[in-house]
């Protein structure tokens, strides 16, 4: 006799969960999770230092004090000193004036030939590469890059999937029939060559193109994701109580269907970013990615290729970075699965 | 408004499901789940479906509100073709019927608030504005013997009873005249059934609502109902009113079913009719009456042609050549010599 | 009941689940003993701890979270908690056998069901393919599966509700065991195909001599095939007695509550009785006796002190503080 499967006791709701929405319920089947909270961490670290690059790795002073007059060159432009060379600037300040500069005082364009490849030193934690220009500061602007990229195409993946995919599960029939033919067929294109494709044809690069062309091939994916669910969870019972309410089907799936679908989604799109910020550094190690002199870690690596046993630094901190953020997204989605479980159903 | 004063007419409703094989999705046959099936439900009163797993009772209560499309039939609800309206009309005649389901758990959308659930029918048929529905929906908490800070909660945090209410006053948010309750006591402990029950009947002599009461616990069928039809393989086979259905049944199966039905009373053992055979599916009915493989009196006459329904006693129907020639039964009635509709 | 007549006396059993929301007391301090021939009904609502005590005396409780605090659970004699599990194997299926609930979900999709009832006689009495496939028809004909030649090689999909549990006491009883153990085993099926299984087991217990513990809700059919009655509420046992003292004079205002709850046809249209309130949580019971937040007949003594079971006439025992009162006071 096969070993009898031992039943889960159902234990009846204890008397104090109060108000706890299903996302506090998910939140706190994440948290529980110690590594994928110290990687829910470490990238929301990221995120800051990608959101404040300016303020932190630039050679404008945040503040400055001079002549009288108090500007924030880091955060606006201003006409007096639209020509000035900060770098000169900071170099020759009058006495009676004040600055306070930003921890890397170095901004990720200006080049400095005499110290090129110059490996890390006090002046250039990371050193420089072979234009002079400050890695750490390219390194974080560079976080930008790749973090906005990742966002953005898996933004516009993740809206493109979830609504073919939510129209087709919940119709069904000949909606479902054409639009998962759509599906297969989007699905049969080899992403990366349809991106570069997609680049080839542009005049001018620029990130928002790339962000565009990743967006666009990724959303299959999750449309099956939402798909599926949706056909199962439109038999339930609640959906069928919906429409005996006559609650009209748009309502019906945005409202009822796809909050429940939205789980599996969440965790689809954690590992789509890391995929995305992936995706990413290959183009531009490929030079199909962002144009210089836009700082991406990809980048750093693709000049890294011709200096490898000299500048060991060009290639080990970009690819660190990209590890470690694909790794923390990995661990978010990860943690975001289990905590997702429908074993939380209560 | 209702014809000849009966809230729901349900005429020769039938729903066949296509069985599609092969890899073109051919239709090779039916499953013929609902296969004409007739009744009428007045004001304030209870019409129990009874039967076994694959009679066609749920997918009748499903299709009469078109939550399934039906095949074929004639559906009026308060006076209403059910089957002519389409879209925005149909929304809004919605508002007339309900459906209160078995599965509490299931029922309830589990991201929605009680509010956002018991509400919803409100403020998608733009009923009043947004203060007065939250007092609608406290009062129908209140109805429906919930606690009034209920509706900030989420489903998960109630028990299965208490989501049952929750879904109790749902359905009458809307002020229908008909609410079909599918099974909606099966899933719940014996203690908390009888609350429900006397919660459902309360709400009838309140407001008189008629209900097509669907389950499988004849004992419950017989308490709530006024009239009662056994359902076998999508047709009714006997319909009569509570009273004369458990006092004197007159198909072959109505009698088994009452009498496998085993009684809260060690001291009565009842007559053990063991139907052999299983439960049929709706896939391959038999020829001729669909009971044939299981009847204790099937002949040839039974084989031959489905049995017709037939008036035995004045509003006691029966589908049946043998109807009150068991054994056991007292009746005296026969086909041959009996009443016709 | 002679001493050497019971096949299976449980004491004092408890069981508990600790989980990080606390601890979940799912049975306490249980006690009943099974005579051969004779069934014991098990009845209560969910979470009274019915299943769990199935499972606690087949020691299959999941540990972590649960766990046997305290008890005895004697098998003719040897306490199986207190052997080693390679040795409970033996038990399991061979002296012991169980069927659950839910017969497609408790047996394996993936063999034919032929295959396992030949692996269930197998893996104990050992034998040859031949001999466990006799065996195995054997046990078909005895559970009156139609064509057992025909379904041996069936998958239980393929079968029907009625036949997939025929199957499964097929498989609990290939090794002639002493006593059965059925948790909800009718619960699933049609009014019909229960009846057809309820008389199979009846036959089965006048032929093998079985004592059988039979666990449900449903008490119309407790009162239809058990020979003894325990009901459980909240973790405990509220009253025991024979099946017909029981229904004829509950002392239990539980007891008595549930069976006025119950729809009978001869009371149409009258309100139900009910019961207010809901079982408690198994983390948080109430103090004293689990029931008084709900007991029409409660006092101070019963919020405070948990009541034992006493013996009110021969053979009917009742936890209650004023079982005495309880026919008088609840007509």
């Amino acid at each position: 006799m096969t070993e009898a499967a031992v039943k889960t006791i159902e234990m009846p709701p204890a008397g104090e969960v109060q108000h706890q929405s299903y996302w506090r319920l998910v939140a706190h089947e994440f948290f529980k999770q110690r590594l994928s909270t110290i990687a829910l961490i470490a990238t929301g670290a990221l995120i800051l230092v990608a959101i404040f690059a300016p303020y932190l790795a630039n050679n404008a002073p945040i503040i400055l004090k001079y002549h009288g007059g108090t500007y924030f060159p880091s955060t606006f432009t201003y006409r007096e000193f639209v020509t000035t060379d900060w770098t000169d600037f900071m170099n020759a300040l009058p006495t009676g004036a004040w600055a306070l500069m930003p921890p890397v005082p170095y901004n990720p364009t200006q080049t400095d030939i005499f110290h090129r490849l110059q490996a890390p030193s006090s002046g250039h934690i990371m050193g420089t590469d072979d234009l002079g220009r400050d890695v750490f500061s390219r390194m974080i602007w560079g976080a930008r890059i790749s973090l906005s990229v990742g966002f953005v195409a898996v933004g516009i993946a993740v809206f493109i999937g979830v609504v073919i995919g939510a129209f087709a599960g919940y119709f069904g029939k000949w909606t479902d029939i054409l639009l998962s033919r759509v599906i297969e067929v989007v699905i049969c294109f080899p992403t990366f060559f349809l991106i570069i494709t997609i680049i080839a044809l542009v005049r001018k690069m620029n990130i928002y193109y790339l962000m565009f062309a990743i967006g666009i091939v990724g959303w299959t994916g999750v449309a099956r994701l939402v798909r599926g669910d949706l056909l199962k969870l439109r038999e339930q019972d609640f959906a069928v109580a919906a429409r005996a309410l006559g609650v009209p089907p748009t309502r019906i799936i945005f409202r009822h269907m796809l909050p429940n679908a939205l789980g599996p989604v969440l965790v689809s799109a954690s590992f789509g970013i890391a995929g995305a910020i992936l995706m990413e550094s290959g183009l531009s190690f490929l030079g199909f990615g962002v144009p210089p002199p836009t700082p991406s870690w990809g980048a750093i690596l693709s000049l890294a290729r011709d200096y490898v046993y000299q500048a060991w630094w060009l290639t080990a901190f970009p690819g660190a970075a990209i590890f470690v953020s694909i790794l923390c997204y990995n661990l978010i989605g990860e943690g975001l699965r289990d905590a997702v479980d429908p074993r939380l159903r209560v | 408004m209702t014809a000849n004063g009966k809230v729901v007419i349900v005429e020769g409703l039938k729903k066949y499901f296509p069985v599609r094989r092969g890899v073109f999705s051919r239709t090779v046959g039916y499953v013929k789940a609902v296969d004409g099936v007739s009744f009428e439900i007045g004001h304030s009163e209870t019409l129990g479906l009874v039967g076994e797993s694959g009679c066609g009772k749920t997918t009748t209560g499903r299709t009469i509100l078109r939550l399934i499309e039906p095949t074929e039939g004639r559906i009026v609800i308060s006076g209403e073709d059910v089957r002519a309206l389409s879209g925005n009309r149909l929304r809004q005649a919605r508002r007339n019927f309900q459906i209160i389901f078995q599965d509490p758990y299931a029922s309830l959308n589990p991201r929605m608030t009680v509010e956002g659930i018991v509400g919803e029918g409100l403020k998608v048929h733009g009923i009043g504005t947004r203060g007065e529905r939250r007092r609608k929906v406290a009062s129908l908490l209140e109805r429906v013997g919930l606690p009034a800070d209920s509706a900030d909660r989420y489903p998960h945090e109630f028990s299965g009873g208490q989501r049952q209410r929750i879904g109790i006053a749902r359905a009458l948010a809307l002020e229908p005249v008909f609410i079909v309750c599918d099974e909606p006591v099966s899933a719940l402990d014996v203690s908390i059934r009888a609350q429900i029950v006397n919660l459902l009947e309360e709400l009838q002599a309140e407001t008189h609502i008629s209900y097509l009461f669907i389950a499988h616990d004849l004992n419950l069928v017989e308490h709530i109902s006024d009239n009662v039809a056994v359902m076998y393989l999508g047709r009714i086979v006997e319909y009569a009113s509570s009273d004369d259905l458990y006092g004197k049944p007159l198909h072959p199966y109505t009698h088994a079913l009452l009498a496998a039905n085993p009684v809260p009373d060690p001291e009565t053992k009842r007559e053990r009719i063991i139907l052999p055979g299983d439960v049929p599916s709706p896939m391959n009915p038999p020829a001729g009456c669909h009971f044939v493989p299981r009847c204790p009196l099937a002949d040839d006459k039974c084989r031959a042609a489905y049995p017709e329904m037939l008036e035995a006693f004045p509003g006691h129907w029966v589908a049946c050549y043998k109807a009150g020639q068991d054994e056991n039964q007292t009746g005296d009635w026969r086909p041959e010599t009996g009443a016709k509709a | 009941m002679a001493e050497n007549e019971h096949v299976l006396e449980v004491r004092h059993l408890s069981t508990y689940f600790f989980t990080d929301r606390g601890v979940a007391k799912a049975v306490e301090d249980v006690s009943f003993a099974l005579e051969r021939g004779k069934t014991l009904g098990l009845v209560g609502e969910s979470g009274c701890g019915k299943s769990v005590t199935a499972l606690s005396v087949m020691r299959l409780v999941a540990d972590p979270p649960g766990r046997i605090v305290q008890g005895e659970v004697l098998l003719e004699r040897t306490d199986l908690l207190k052997l080693p599990e390679r040795e409970m194997r033996t038990v399991r299926g061979s002296r012991i056998g169980m069927i659950f609930q839910e017969p497609m979900t408790s047996l394996n999709p993936v063999f034919t069901v032929g295959n396992q009832i030949m692996e269930a006689y197998r893996v104990h009495k050992g034998g040859s393919r031949a001999e466990a496939r006799e065996r195995a028809l054997e046990m078909m004909r005895v559970v009156r599966i139609p064509d057992p030649e025909g379904r041996l090689s069936a998958y239980p999909h393929e079968l029907s509700g009625g036949m997939q549990q025929r199957v499964m006491i097929a498989m609990a009883l290939v090794c002639n065991p002493t006593i059965l153990i059925a948790d909800e085993p009718t619960t699933a099926l049609d009014v019909t195909i229960q009846s057809q299984i309820l008389s199979l087991l009846e036959d089965l217990q006048r032929q093998f001599r079985m004592a059988i513990l039979f666990i449900t809700h449903d008490l119309a059919v407790v009162a239809q095939t058990a020979h003894d009655v325990a009901v459980m509420y909240a973790s405990r046992v509220a009253e025991t007695a024979d099946v017909k003292t029981l229904f004829r004079r509950p002392l239990h205002p539980y007891t008595r509550l549930l069976f006025r709850s119950i729809p009978r046809g001869d009371e149409r249209r009258k309100k139900l009785d009910t019961i207010k309130g809901t079982v408690p949580s198994s983390i948080h019971y109430p103090s004293g006796c689990k029931f008084h937040p709900r007991c029409p007949l409660a006092v101070e003594r019963c919020r405070v002190e948990e009541p034992l079971l006493r013996e009110m006439e021969p053979g009917h025992f009742v936890a209650c503080h004023r079982a005495e009162e309880v026919e008088e006071l609840m007509k």
